[in-house]
């Protein structure tokens, strides 16, 4: 049983005010897959409708078949390129994953596309800071064979040190799993930060006049 | 409504004499109500789409990106206009800005939209008493900030498109779908427009709702929307004192407060306070007075003249 875990912040910022506290920014594709996005807001709008489009293209064949995420991640991939192409990209990096039955049962899939149409698929994703903070605790600490509560403690784990270390971030959080039985995406949280320590209250105990 | 009565294939004459400069936009409504409009290049004397406009004539491939599009004149003009600054010299010319506060709130029943009413050019003002929520049907304004001449034409559009629509529809146009229609050209035409809106109206499905449309065409929802220069100062008063579910005197008042303490501090607002109340009943439009808004620190009483102080007698000396 394949699951597949999504997390961000849900905060749109305009330069350095954070505007929009309340902005969900994944969403569900289709019937397997999930997409999250960051960058320019009104260009992920403008995905969104075109992945309407595409799935409501795809409903109307009526043959019993729909897209998967690889699917939905090439067609991706090929907008973003050719726009990029035409100097006139859609600014953001898309986080794109789901589950689908494929030839040797279940299938999981997991990918990023960005603005300049890079694409890779990967097991652990991650855009903008996280790429710098959260990828190494990824890389250390994932495993193939995580049960939900420790992906939640995982997630949670690099959501913390971006909230602490990264200024465009609220502690204002969305988590989305999804599985073969379909898309789930929880309610907004937010999460206990920690200040208490001694050093923090104290910064400069030990050399007086410093700071 | 004029035009109430003109004939359905009166239009299709019409569009088929301007065919080359038609583009067609498919809206989806409600679910199972499709509005189609056809925009024309000859709305209100506008030069001709030219060379922008390509004949796509039904929904945007993601790959097309074609802009509904102004010509080229249009936007040397603005670029031209704004680079006026010489040495020692107050910029007084310029493209017309809205520098700007637009709020928008909703209330338990409908919805209160405000605005300053400064208009700049440079560092002059150009209009100390401009209207800046403008109609675009009965039950739907919206409040506008950025360029002057970019929202006016973004107004006038979609008026026209929803008039349209409203014919077709034989009912009201939804909040949303005006709203998204400010979001399409918006967005369409992002690279040459400087436009923050706030719509605001009212209609049977929803009630009151406040849609923000700022700079890059993103359209969001909420419960409360501000945006313009002045609105920088806001955000904090806001977070601070906003709450859920006001009853409309509470809301028109508490507008008020917000749009007047953000003209205190913001160069670019000034002027009176105009407010729109849209509801189920209707519509009513109030006005505030620069000189009966509200005083906040550092702002003293206004007098006829010194004069009067004096002989008011104990005055207060300046110097001994």
């Amino acid at each position: 049983m394949w699951n597949l875990f999504f997390s961000l912040v849900l905060s749109a910022s305009y330069g350095s005010t954070l505007r929009y506290k309340s902005v969900e920014r994944i969403k569900a594709v289709g019937k397997h897959s999930l997409i999250g996005a960051s960058g320019e807001f009104s260009d992920f709008q403008e995905i969104l409708r075109y992945l309407d489009e595409l799935t409501l293209s795809d409903h109307m064949w009526d043959d019993g078949n729909s897209l998967g995420p690889k699917e939905v991640h090439s067609y991706l991939t090929r907008v973003m390129y050719n726009r990029r192409n035409k100097f006139d990209p859609l600014w953001n990096s898309l986080v794109l994953g789901g589950v689908k039955k494929g030839p040797k049962g279940e299938e999981k899939y997991l990918g990023m596309v960005n603005m300049i149409g890079t694409h890779f698929e990967e097991n652990h994703i991650a855009t903008g800071f996280g790429n710098h903070l959260a990828i190494p605790i990824l890389r250390a600490e994932w495993c193939e064979d995580m049960t939900f509560e420790e992906a939640v403690k995982l997630v949670e784990k690099c959501l913390l040190v971006l909230l602490y270390r990264d200024r465009s971030s609220i502690n204002k959080f969305q988590i989305a799993k999804i599985t073969t039985e379909g898309a789930t995406i929880y309610p907004p949280y937010s999460l206990k930060t920690h200040w208490g320590f001694a050093a923090f209250e104290n910064p400069s105990k030990g050399a007086v006049g410093s700071w | 409504m004029e035009g109430c009565s003109v004939p359905i294939r009166k239009t299709r004459v019409y569009t088929d004499h301007l065919r080359e400069n038609l583009r067609t936009i498919v809206i989806f409504t409600r679910p199972g109500q499709v509005a189609t409009s056809a925009s024309c290049s000859f709305l209100r004397g506008r030069p001709p789409l030219a060379s922008r406009v390509s004949p796509v004539a039904s929904r945007q491939s993601p790959l097309a990106a074609a802009p509904l599009g102004f010509s080229a004149t249009d936007m040397d003009a603005a670029l031209m206009g704004s680079s006026s600054v010489a040495m020692g010299d107050i910029p007084t010319t310029g493209e017309h800005r809205m520098g700007t506060t637009i709020v928008g709130v909703c209330y338990d029943g409908g919805v209160v939209l405000a605005a300053d009413s400064r208009t700049s050019t440079g560092m002059y003002v150009a209009n100390r008493a401009s209207d800046k929520i403008t109609q675009l049907t009965d039950n739907v304004y919206v409040c506008r900030s950025g360029s002057a001449a970019d929202t006016q034409v973004i107004s006038d559009y979609v008026r026209y498109f929803l008039h349209q629509h409203t014919i077709q529809l034989a009912q009201p146009a939804t909040v949303k779908v005006t709203a998204n229609l400010i979001r399409l050209l918006a967005y369409q035409n992002k690279n040459m427009l400087q436009a923050g809106m706030i719509v605001g109206g009212w209609d049977k499905y929803e009630g009151g709702q406040i849609f923000s449309v700022p700079l890059g065409g993103t359209i969001l929802r909420q419960p409360f929307a501000i945006g313009g220069s002045g609105s920088s100062y806001l955000y904090g008063l806001l977070d601070h004192e906003w709450k859920e579910g006001m009853s409309q005197e509470e809301a028109e008042k508490f507008v008020v407060k917000v749009v007047s303490l953000a003209i205190a501090r913001d160069g670019a607002s000034g002027g009176v306070v105009r407010t729109v109340t849209i509801n189920a009943d209707g519509v009513s439009r109030k006005f505030y007075p620069g000189d009966k808004l509200p005083l906040w620190h550092e702002e003293i009483e206004p007098q006829n003249s010194l004069l009067d102080i004096l002989a008011a007698g104990n005055p207060e000396p300046m110097v001994q």
